[in-house]
């Protein structure tokens, strides 16, 4: 796969020399096809040693997955940054499956973990015995993933909001109004006037939550004792919506 | 301004019993329908100038009963006073003619200024008219 064609030359016609394949042009043309396709796809190709599984060869999509050159990661294990299975239980060579396809991490150079879907399948390169692993970067489909469940979420917390405040603000409204109704009728710095006082502060306390709560903009959440629950001041654009038109 | 006359259309009555005494304690006669329909059937035996209008009625909406009296009543001053904002759009409660919009709980003092300022600025309206009509006279 890279310049002087020294790796990752994949025999198309198996080890043995085949007739079919005796033609050396036909032979230098097919090889060169492979070399393309594998530089060219936007997938990455590892080839690994079975035996020691060893890195032998990448295709450059899998350095720039990995952040890594070739050299710092041919000659290394796999189960240190291609393969999460651990050592002793490759699903090929330790568990006999002839092809394996799972979802898994690689690990790149800055620690970041990339999801991607990798298949591994047996393969003989020139004779040699090999393990041919390509993976599909799924960053952006988990990404879509993660975004399409938190729209869901929102749209649920969007609605409950909806009905809370919906059902919520009439009581609101009918005793807020009655505690400043009786406020008027009440003698002035009075015990009565106090205790009304405390009842509409916290009234008014409620009906900022629900203002806040018709302002959702973004699904935010907080930690609260051993869960999560929607962060209302972190998910709500910030406006005073007493008066509008 | 001798009419000093109020419609509150709401559908929660203790709300509509709070409209009564609160406006009716600064002057006001109130009147109330706690649907639309209903507050139609009451503007065909009376005239008012202040109205207040929840939004979410049983049947027809705020926002359309906004809109039918302000076709009939253009000097008519109408406020929402709603329970959620997001039921509605503000654009559409611009477009149907209401005056202000609140949103519940509103403090009830916001209410009285809104029909006082409501009222003095068809006193205005009146006068000038009057006014005119005298110097036509005149002339």
């Amino acid at each position: 796969m890279n310049s002087t064609k020294a790796h990752m030359e994949i025999d198309p016609c198996g080890s043995d020399g085949s007739a079919e394949c005796s033609c050396k042009g036909e032979l230098s043309a097919r090889h060169a096809l492979m070399e393309d396709i594998l530089l060219s796809m936007p997938h990455g190709v590892v080839i690994i040693d079975p035996e020691t599984h060893e890195v032998i060869d990448l295709n450059p999509q899998s350095m720039m997955m990995l952040g890594m050159p070739r050299d710092r990661v041919v000659g290394r294990k796999c189960h240190r940054f291609i393969c999460s299975t651990m050592e002793g239980r490759c699903p090929i060579t330790d568990m006999g499956k002839e092809m394996d396809r799972s979802e898994t991490e690689l690990l790149s150079v800055d620690g970041s973990r990339i999801p991607v879907l990798k298949t591994v399948i047996r393969a003989n390169l020139n004779g040699q015995e090999a393990l041919i692993e390509s993976f599909v970067d799924l960053t952006e489909q988990k990404e879509a993933e993660r975004l399409r469940a938190e729209g869901e979420k929102f749209r649920g917390v969007l609605e409950m909001a909806g009905t809370i405040c919906h059902e919520f603000n009439q009581p609101l409204m009918a005793l807020s109004g009655f505690a400043e109704l009786m406020l008027l009728q009440a003698e002035p710095n009075s015990r009565m006037c106090h205790n009304l006082e405390q009842m509409r502060e916290q009234i008014d306390r409620m009906g900022r939550l629900t203002r806040k709560l018709m302002n959702l903009t973004t699904y935010r959440t907080k930690h609260y004792l051993n869960g999560l629950i929607v962060d209302i001041d972190a998910s709500s654009k910030g406006s005073n919506m007493d008066c509008g038109v | 301004m001798d009419e000093r006359r109020i419609l509150v259309v709401e559908d929660v009555v203790s709300i509509r019993d709070l409209y009564g005494q609160i406006f009716g304690r600064a002057g006001y006669d109130v009147r109330a329908a706690e649907s639309a329909e209903e507050a139609l059937e009451i503007f065909q035996r009376e005239q008012f100038w202040v109205a207040f209008f929840d939004l979410n009625l049983p049947g027809m909406n705020g926002v359309e009963l906004c809109r039918r009296l302000k076709a009939a009543y253009p000097m008519l001053s109408v406020f929402a006073v709603t329970g959620y904002a997001s039921l509605f759009e503000l654009s559409d409660c611009r477009e149907a003619g209401f005056e202000d919009y609140f949103i519940k709980p509103v403090q009830l003092s916001l209410l009285l200024d809104s029909a006082d300022r409501a009222f003095k600025r068809l006193a205005r309206w009146r006068d000038r008219k009057d006014g005119h009509l005298d110097s036509v006279s005149a002339a």
